[in-house]
C-alpha cells in the first residue's frame, strides 16, 4: 500500500497534473481547495505528506500551517510549501512557521517527486 | 505689502494692472530696467532694494538645490554673487533643482506601486501559477512514456486552456502598465502639487471670499492637475474654506480681528472652531489692514498637510521641518493653545508672533483613540517679541551648530 499525500492547492490543472505524477510513482493523492477549512481536513485524512499552496481562498497556506504545527497529533506530519514568489520574505516566513520544505512555482513535476519522496525518507 | 501702499493705486502711477504688480511682487514675474526704477523712484527706495527681493528668492532656492547634492563642493557664500551675475543659469540651476525633486517622488510612486500595488501581485501569482500548471501538464506529455489516450487528451485540453488564460492576464497587465495612462503615472506627489495651487492662487480665493456659492469645482477648471488626489485635495481645501465663509463672512471676520488679535478670542466671538479661524486668516484676499499670516497643518507624524509660507517663516518644500516649531510642541500638549515669539534664522531673519494648537480630527466615541491634527499660525510681530525661540527651516539648511534637535548635518559651513 503506498504512502498517501494530500494537496491543497486552488489550481484545477496544477492539482490535475501533480496528482497524475504522483500516483503514477504509487502515491495515492487527494486534493483540497479551500484555505479555511484545510486543518479539518488534514486531520480527517492524516495524510503522510501535505504539499500546501501558499495563497489559498479563505486563509493562507502560512496560517494552516501555523495552526498544523500547534495542533496535537498532526504537528508531526511533514509539509511542503508552495509558492508564486520566491522572495527570501516568503521564504523565511514558511521556514519560520515550520515548513519541512519550500518550492517557488513554476518547478518542475520531477522537484515535486523528489522533495515528496525525500520528506517521507523514501 | 510694499510700504503699506495702495497696491493700485501704485499700479495706476507706474502703468501696470495691479494683477502684474501682484504677481512682481510675490516674485512670479522677474523685473528689470525701466520698471524696478519707476517703482523705486515712487516708492522713494534704493532700486537694488527692489531687486534683492526678488533674488533672495533665488538664492534660497540654490541653497536647497545645493543642500540635496551634498557631494558637491559648490562655493556657498558665493549663491547672491553667482545668482546676481547669472541670473538665468540660476534660474535654470534652480529649474533643474525642482524637476529632480518631481521626479525622485515619480520613481518612489513607482516603486511603491511595484511593491504594494495589489492587481500587480494578483497578475503575477496568476501569471506564475498558469505557467505552472502548462509546465507541469506539459512535461508529462513529453516525458511519460504510457500515457493512456484519455489522459493525453485532458493535459493537451488543460495546456490550450491555460495557454488562453495566460494570453489574456498578460494582455490585462499590458493595459494597466500602459505608459498612454499618464493621470497614474504622474510626476509629481499630490502634496507638491496642492504646494504649487495654492501659491500660484498667491494663497488666496477672492472669489470665494466675495461669494460663497462659488462652485470649488469651477475655480479649479482651468488649472492643470496631473495627480487627481491633488485636484480633489484642492477642491476640499475650497469647498472648507467657502464654508466657514458661509458661516463668517470676511468683513465679519476683519470686524472681529479689530477687536482682539488672539485666535480662540476670535473663535469664541464668531462662534467657530479656532481651526477654521487660522484657515481663514491665512488663506483670505489680500487687502488694506488686513494681516498676512503664514499657516501650517501637521499630522501625528509630522507630515506637513497644508503649508502656507509667508516672509520671515519659510517652510521646506519636501521632507520634514525644523523640529522646534511650536507646532509640533502642540502635539506634546494637545487642546492647549501655544502662543510664542519665534525667530527663523535665516538672512531675513525676522521676530514672528506664532499660534498652535493639536486638535482632534473628527469626533470620537468611547473606546477610540482620538487622531490629531496640530495647526500652526504665524505672523510678523507688531511690537518686540521678548526672547524668541530660535528655530529653523530644517536640518540641511540650518547654521545652528549646537542645536539639541538636530537630526542631520547641515550643509552649511557658516559659524561652524
Amino acid at each position: 500500500m503506498g504512502k498517501s499525500v494530500l494537496l491543497i492547492e486552488d489550481e484545477p490543472n496544477i492539482i490535475e497534473a501533480i496528482s497524475y505524477i504522483l500516483s503514477k510513482d504509487g502515491w495515492r493523492v487527494a486534493s483540497h481547495s479551500n484555505g479555511a477549512t484545510a486543518l479539518d481536513e488534514i486531520s480527517r485524512r492524516a495524510p503522510d505528506v501535505v504539499i500546501l499552496d501558499v495563497m489559498l481562498p479563505g486563509k493562507t497556506g502560512f496560517e494552516v500551517l501555523r495552526d498544523l504545527r500547534n495542533e496535537d497529533g498532526l504537528a508531526h506530519i511533514p509539509v511542503l510549501m508552495l509558492t508564486a514568489r520566491g522572495q527570501t520574505k516568503d521564504r523565511e516566513l514558511a521556514e519560520k512557521v515550520g515548513a519541512t520544505h519550500f518550492m517557488t512555482k513554476p518547478f518542475s513535476n520531477s522537484e515535486v517527486l523528489d522533495k515528496v519522496r525525500a520528506m517521507v525518507g523514501g | 505689502m510694499l510700504l503699506g501702499t495702495r497696491q493700485s493705486a501704485l499700479a495706476k502711477q507706474i502703468g501696470i494692472s495691479p494683477a502684474y504688480l501682484n504677481l512682481i511682487e510675490h516674485d512670479r514675474r522677474r523685473i528689470g530696467g525701466k520698471l524696478l526704477l519707476d517703482i523705486a523712484e515712487r516708492l522713494e527706495i534704493d532700486p537694488n532694494v527692489l531687486r534683492e527681493g526678488a533674488e533672495a528668492a533665488l538664492v534660497s532656492e540654490l541653497h536647497h538645490a545645493e543642500a540635496d547634492a551634498s557631494d558637491v563642493a559648490v562655493e556657498h557664500e558665493r549663491a547672491d554673487e553667482f545668482a546676481g551675475r547669472f541670473p538665468g543659469w540660476a534660474q535654470l540651476v534652480s529649474a533643474q533643482h525642482r524637476e529632480i525633486g518631481s521626479l525622485r517622488s515619480a520613481v518612489e510612486t513607482l516603486n511603491d506601486r511595484l511593491s504594494h500595488d495589489p492587481f500587480l501581485a494578483d497578475a503575477i501569482h496568476e501569471i506564475l501559477s498558469t505557467v505552472t500548471a502548462i509546465q507541469s501538464s506539459a512535461s508529462i506529455l513529453v516525458e511519460a512514456e504510457d500515457i493512456e489516450k484519455e489522459w493525453r487528451d485532458r493535459f493537451q485540453r488543460n495546456i490550450f486552456e491555460d495557454s488562453s488564460r495566460l494570453s489574456e492576464t498578460s494582455q490585462l497587465l499590458v493595459g494597466y502598465l500602459d505608459p498612454g495612462r499618464e493621470d497614474e503615472f504622474a510626476p509629481s506627489s499630490a502634496e507638491e502639487e496642492l504646494d504649487r495651487f495654492l501659491k500660484s492662487r498667491n494663497y488666496s480665493f477672492s472669489e470665494l471670499d466675495e461669494n460663497p456659492a462659488t462652485e470649488p469645482a469651477a475655480v479649479v477648471e482651468n488649472e492643470t492637475f496631473h495627480t487627481p488626489s491633488a485636484k480633489q485635495a484642492a477642491i476640499k481645501f475650497m469647498t472648507q474654506y467657502r464654508e466657514s465663509v458661509a458661516r463668517l463672512s470676511d468683513s465679519q471676520l476683519f470686524a472681529i480681528e479689530a477687536q482682539t488679535e488672539d485666535p480662540s478670542e476670535i473663535a469664541r466671538m464668531a462662534d467657530v472652531p479656532v481651526t477654521e479661524v487660522m484657515m481663514r486668516l491665512a488663506f483670505r484676499a489680500p487687502g488694506q489692514g488686513r494681516a498676512e499670516f503664514g499657516y501650517v497643518v501637521a499630522d501625528a507624524s509630522g507630515a506637513l498637510l497644508l503649508k502656507r509660507p509667508i516672509t520671515g517663516f519659510a517652510m521646506p518644500s519636501l521632507g520634514q521641518a525644523c523640529p522646534l516649531w511650536p507646532l509640533f510642541k502642540s502635539l506634546s500638549r494637545p487642546l492647549v493653545p501655544i502662543r510664542e515669539p519665534v525667530i527663523q534664522i535665516g538672512r531675513d531673519s525676522v521676530a514672528m508672533a506664532s499660534f498652535a494648537i493639536a486638535l482632534p480630527v473628527e469626533t470620537y466615541g468611547y473606546g477610540e483613540e482620538p487622531r490629531y491634527h496640530a495647526h500652526m499660525l504665524v505672523k510678523a510681530a507688531d511690537t518686540d517679541q521678548v526672547d524668541p525661540q530660535s528655530v529653523g527651516v530644517n536640518c540641511r539648511i540650518c547654521s545652528v551648530a549646537d542645536c539639541q534637535a538636530r537630526r542631520e548635518a547641515s550643509i552649511l559651513s557658516d559659524g561652524f
